[in-house]
């Protein structure tokens, strides 16, 4: 067997739930978060990248999930598309009564593309704003963008207060502020 | 007020949990299965690493193409010579393998070399191959070995090596092109094993080994920007990826004043044509075959006047995609019946075909059609020979499928000129020399070695061979990394 098939299997037995779930936070289909990590799997052991441990190789799936999900939207020519809806459309309440996870994904389903994927990759993962420009063919000043209005419409939608750039973003009111892709 | 970052990892935590009894077994059979086709392919399409057991020198002679075009031709393999393994940190001259009894060194990372006579390089002609031997021994416990030798090695005709100069440890160095005669080379270069910076384009003095950065001034966007080759009039011609993995890509135009200009764009793979004005490349999102992904049509960019004109393959019902090019205005490519489920392979009925393509219309005339047991023609991995044959690469059917060997359409039937184990891969063809690497497996990056095919002559030369075991180390992860043959055109564009 060859070296890199250990470290997938590992990755795909121990880590894929984990990796789905964080998919869904992009697109909330459980069977389009599936392609998207499996995608994302094809991707990142076929490319030059090598990995010794599982800790090092999820890394680099998390990002090509992300990475993946804008080039999907980019491709079918849907971003702009998607990203001039959201812009439109008010935002809508979510509801309380279901589970966290359901209510952050339908607040997520709220933001464009490339919002959640800076929200993702900036507020969750840490990943620096150079990085995550350079991960999502983004200008540094666009991420920030992204990240912050994509944050301010989460803290709207859930009621939440969330710390960016060691400032904390406080919604009193909510209301829509999407930049166009 | 709850903090966001903690209702996200609650969520997270939750979405994980109900997700716990998702089925991995097979997520992880289809994933593996892809991820060895897209290696397999990858190793086609770019210079590989390196995993010895023999070094293999001088030559051997080849009665392939030349000797009868009527017969079939076997498939023949070098003479292989068993060298003296060597673990002495401090050069060993040796007696020489060839017939020149020239004393070689055996110097640790390096094959049996000599050191280059001062001029040499002012008088290489056609022929001569530039290679870097990057060279590192296999890790059996994760670790991560540091380099033994980072030295560009010079190659005659003949297989002569000459050692040129040494790079520094801490640079993955890739040859991009090399002029007989020169004294520079243009190569890429980046942070060791860090794709993520992206390469840039440098020239490497061949003389004192210094490397002098001349950027593209393009993205490094999608791990960019990459070179293609160079177009008829000499322009150098890079790509820079419009998606993060580079399915899609900006073609641009670099002049020998370091000005910069889009010239097109380009779907995942591309071979420029003999002349080097075409640029053929598959067309992203028409349906069809090369990944198991939608592409099906293919585009011809005019690389130095602008401008693309897309075609179809001309077999109805049929997933075809571009095997090399006959000459200008004719492709050889393959076609098979159209996948059920979404997966690349196995191709059942893969039909060799000619495809003329002219103002905007295409034509194709079948050539040949492969057993659904053979081995059969490689996507894209053909290089052309300027005289309407080609060589490429033939390929296992299956999931799990390897590389087979290589053969070359010589203008009536495809005649075998390599068996090439589990990999072989044409990566050039120059002056009626067939240039191929090739690996003892496709499922992992292992040595390579590169063997000139005179199809004139009939010859086959071992220019760089595997890095034999030494008493230190038992078995060498990277050997020959890059290499470039004088004045070629174009090396193969992969992903």
């Amino acid at each position: 067997m060859s070296r890199w098939e250990p470290v997938l299997e590992q990755v795909v037995q121990e880590r894929y739930p984990q990796l789905v779930a964080r998919a869904m936070l992009l697109c909330s289909s459980r069977t389009d978060a599936e392609d998207l990590v499996q995608d994302a799997l094809i991707s990142t052991f076929s490319g030059r990248a090598r990995f010794s441990t599982v800790a090092e190789a999820e890394q680099y799936v998390r990002r090509a999930i992300v990475s993946r999900f804008i080039d999907g939207t980019r491709r079918r020519g849907r971003e702009r598309a998607l990203a001039e809806q959201v812009a439109q459309m008010p935002l809508v309440t979510v509801s309380t009564s279901g589970t966290v996870a359901e209510r952050l994904e339908a607040a997520l389903a709220q933001l464009s593309p490339r919002q959640r994927a800076c929200v993702v990759l900036r507020y969750l993962d840490d990943v620096p704003v150079h990085e995550t420009a350079e991960l999502l063919g983004l200008s540094d000043g666009s991420v920030k963008r992204y990240t912050a209005d994509g944050i301010r419409a989460l803290n709207a939608l859930l009621g939440t207060q969330a710390t960016v750039n060691d400032y904390t973003v406080r919604v009193v009111t909510p209301q829509r502020s999407v930049h166009g892709a | 007020m709850r903090d966001l970052a903690d209702l996200m990892n609650d969520a997270l935590a939750e979405r994980s949990g109900s997700l716990a009894d998702l089925p991995t077994a097979p997520v992880g059979d289809r994933v593996r299965r892809r991820v060895r086709f897209r290696r397999a392919r990858r190793h086609t399409l770019e210079a590989g690493g390196v995993t010895a057991a023999v070094a293999v020198l001088g030559s051997a002679t080849w009665f392939g193409l030349n000797a009868d075009r009527g017969q079939p031709a076997p498939a023949v393999s070098p003479t292989v010579s068993t060298p003296t393994p060597s673990g002495s940190p401090t050069p060993a001259p040796t007696p020489s393998a060839t017939a020149t009894s020239v004393v070689l060194d055996e110097l640790p990372g390096l094959p049996p070399t000599q050191a280059m006579p001062a001029g040499l390089l002012e008088q290489t002609g056609p022929g001569w191959v530039l290679t870097i031997y990057e060279s590192k021994p296999a890790s059996f416990d994760g670790g991560d070995p540091p380099l033994v030798a980072h030295t560009v090695v010079l190659v005659s005709p003949t297989g002569d090596r000459y050692r040129v100069v040494d790079l520094p440890l801490d640079q993955a160095v890739y040859l991009l092109r090399w002029d007989a005669g020169s004294t520079t080379a243009v190569v890429s270069r980046s942070r060791m094993y860090d794709d993520l910076d992206g390469d840039t384009r440098a020239v490497l003095d061949l003389t004192t080994g210094t490397m002098t950065a001349t950027e593209v001034g393009l993205s490094h966007y999608g791990g960019g920007p990459f070179y293609v080759g160079r177009a008829a009039d000499g322009a150098e011609l890079w790509t820079t990826g419009t998606s993060t993995d580079s399915v899609t890509s900006d073609v641009y135009r670099r002049t020998d004043d370091g000005s910069v200009t889009l010239v097109g764009g380009m779907g995942i793979t591309a071979l420029l044509d003999p002349t080097g004005r075409w640029l053929v490349n598959e067309v992203w999102g028409s349906g069809g075959t090369t990944f198991g992904e939608d592409v099906d049509r293919l585009a011809l960019l005019d690389v130095v006047h602008g401008g693309s004109t897309e075609f179809d393959y001309g077999v109805p019902g049929k997933s075809c995609a571009v095997v090399g090019w006959i000459e200008p205005g004719a492709l050889l490519t393959v076609c098979s019946d159209p996948e059920q489920d979404g997966d690349p392979v196995p191709q059942m009925n893969a039909t060799l075909f000619r495809l003329d393509v002219s103002d905007g219309s295409s034509h194709a005339t079948e050539l040949k059609r492969y057993a659904d047991d053979e081995p059969d023609p490689v996507p894209w991995s053909g290089a052309a020979l300027g005289d309407g044959r080609v060589a490429f690469s033939t390929g296992e059917r299956g999931y799990d499928g390897c590389m087979a060997g290589v053969e070359v359409w010589d203008g009536d039937r495809a005649v075998p000129l390599q068996d090439g184990g589990d990999m072989a891969f044409v990566k050039a063809a120059v002056g009626g020399v067939v240039y191929v690497e090739a690996a003892p497996s496709c499922q992992e990056a292992l040595q390579t070695d590169l063997t000139a095919h005179d199809l004139a002559s009939g010859s086959s030369t071992v220019l760089a061979p595997e890095l034999a075991p030494t008493a230190d180390v038992a078995e060498w992860a990277v050997g020959l990394r890059t290499w470039a043959v004088a004045g070629d055109r174009a090396p193969a564009v992969g992903w």
